[in-house]
């Protein structure tokens, strides 16, 4: 990396509090945790399969963020990270409601959800790779596309609340993995991306500073879930329990 | 067109407000969670309580089941055998002397030291002699028992208006009393023993104490939280089962047992 690209790193990382970094921290820190807990269990390779797209996608994007600024082919390789980290991060979640939730009904939601996740996520990569959409067309997708998965995990999240008043209270919530893993999507999920989806295409350079303090409270509620995900493993029992 | 400071302000307003809605919520769910939880625990304590009650109260009806028939051997059989051995020995005729006259009478008389000492063992095993003659009769005929050993000096008494409670309860009451002085028996290394019975409006309450040696707290298992001798736990479960409570207090100069039973 070249002298210019990281100095516009860096100034892009104090524009955002260095929370991006933060983000990596807490990423890294989920892999470890995840890795030398040594626990042969298919949630387990679940979640350290998320946290190593996480990882991966998010530090490409902020290198060639860097390296590649204001070029249309970044943003086109930035919004298919995305689109592409929103499919696994869905489809991670979709198996871990589907063990931790009971209602067959909301099952069968997530189950359309994931079908039509898919198929617009598909339309999608065929529009950056074959059409001559332009870089903010791109982002505009990306947002219809990625606001609502993360929208519907937050509703997915209030339904494990009311299952959680409604089931028999045996387990302490302090160590309950699906507490704190739940609990951190709650908040990653509808804290920011409702706002994501009412915001115009041009906010992001009309209105720089709300922009920023949007992008901040985001990568604070997403490196909030990656330290939820590693108390979860903490807590040394079943990630669905 | 750059956001006014005052846009800002109510931007990060709105976000803040929609982080402590959200905190809010999620800190409601543990609280209602912990609420329910509680409830919960309570309801299983009251189970375990109850199961537990009763799988004392089954234990003690089959010991009851069971002393009642050892007493009943005891008083048919071997009290049997034995006063047809003593009416075998008083009816025979010695003819080679003194001394077998001698060990003929000797063998009489610890052939009745016997049938007498069964006679209390069987009583005192019987349930029956309680419900017939109450919790007072039975205690003051196992201090009279203890008493004639003469190794003990015991004082028992009584206060308050005497009321007569379930004999049921007499009965678990009087296995305590049994208890505690099987035990000062065992281990106190004592010799004088205070036994006051009190009759209060609300319940009895009832103190045995001895001038023993005591025993190490752990044995108590109230302060190192030790395993408790089983006749220790059996006088404490029995206590609670009954609804009332038991303490016992131990130095080096005695131990004293407190029990408290509602009517």
């Amino acid at each position: 990396m070249n002298h210019d690209a990281l100095e516009r790193l860096i100034k892009e990382s104090r524009q955002f509090l260095f929370t991006d970094f933060f983000v990596i921290a807490c990423q890294l820190l989920a892999i470890v945790v995840i890795v030398r807990c040594r626990r042969r269990d298919k949630m387990v390779y679940y979640f350290l399969s998320y946290c190593c797209a996480g990882f991966l996608l998010f530090l490409s994007g902020r290198i060639r963020f860097a390296l590649y600024t204001g070029k249309e082919s970044t943003t086109r390789y930035l919004e298919t990270g995305n689109v592409i980290f929103a499919l696994i991060e869905y489809a991670v979640f979709y198996y871990y409601f589907k063990t931790v939730l009971r209602a067959k009904l909301i099952k069968a939601f997530m189950l359309i959800a994931m079908i039509v996740l898919v198929a617009v996520s598909s339309l999608f990569l065929f529009s950056v790779f074959f059409s001559n959409a332009t870089g903010s067309r791109i982002m505009q997708l990306s947002d219809l596309i990625i606001s609502p998965e993360l929208i519907f995990l937050g509703i997915l999240c209030l339904c494990y609340y009311l299952e959680l008043l409604r089931k028999r209270p045996s387990t302490n919530l302090s160590t309950s993995p699906s507490f704190w893993i739940v609990t951190g999507l709650f908040f990653y999920t509808l804290v920011i991306p409702p706002f994501f989806l009412i915001i115009s295409d041009d906010f992001e350079i009309q209105h720089r500073t709300v922009f920023d303090i949007l992008a901040v409270l985001h990568y604070i509620s997403f490196a909030f879930l990656f330290l939820a995900i590693t108390k979860a493993i903490l807590c040394r029992k079943p990630l669905t329990t | 067109m750059q956001k006014t400071p005052d846009d800002i302000i109510i931007f990060l307003l709105v976000t803040t407000s929609i982080i402590l809605v959200m905190a809010g919520f999620v800190i409601t769910i543990v609280l209602l969670y912990r609420k329910k939880q509680i409830s919960y625990q309570k309801d299983i304590d009251h189970i375990k309580a109850e199961y537990e009650k009763a799988i004392l109260n089954t234990q003690l009806e089959i010991q009851e089941q069971t002393f009642k028939n050892i007493s009943k051997e005891i008083h048919d059989n071997i009290g049997m055998s034995l006063t047809l051995a003593k009416l075998n020995l008083n009816t025979l005729t010695p003819d080679r002397g003194e001394q077998t006259v001698k060990k003929i009478d000797s063998s009489v008389e610890l052939i009745s030291k016997a049938i007498n000492d069964l006679t209390d063992i069987s009583k005192s095993l019987n349930a029956d002699f309680i419900k017939e003659y109450g919790l007072i009769n039975a205690l003051e005929q196992e201090i009279s028992k203890l008493k004639s050993t003469g190794l003990y000096g015991i004082h028992f008494e009584i206060d308050g208006e005497t009321t007569f409670m379930n004999s049921q309860k007499e009965l678990i009451i009087f296995r305590i009393v049994q208890e505690a002085l099987n035990n000062i028996l065992k281990h106190a290394q004592a010799n004088r023993i205070n036994i006051r019975l009190s009759y209060h409006s609300n319940g009895i309450y009832l103190d045995i104490s001895d001038n023993g040696i005591g025993f190490p707290k752990d044995r108590t298992g109230e302060t190192t939280g030790k395993k408790k001798g089983s006749g220790l736990i059996n006088m404490k479960s029995r206590a609670l089962m009954l609804g009332g409570t038991w303490n016992i207090e131990t130095a080096a100069h005695g131990t004293i047992i407190k029990l408290t039973v509602p009517y």
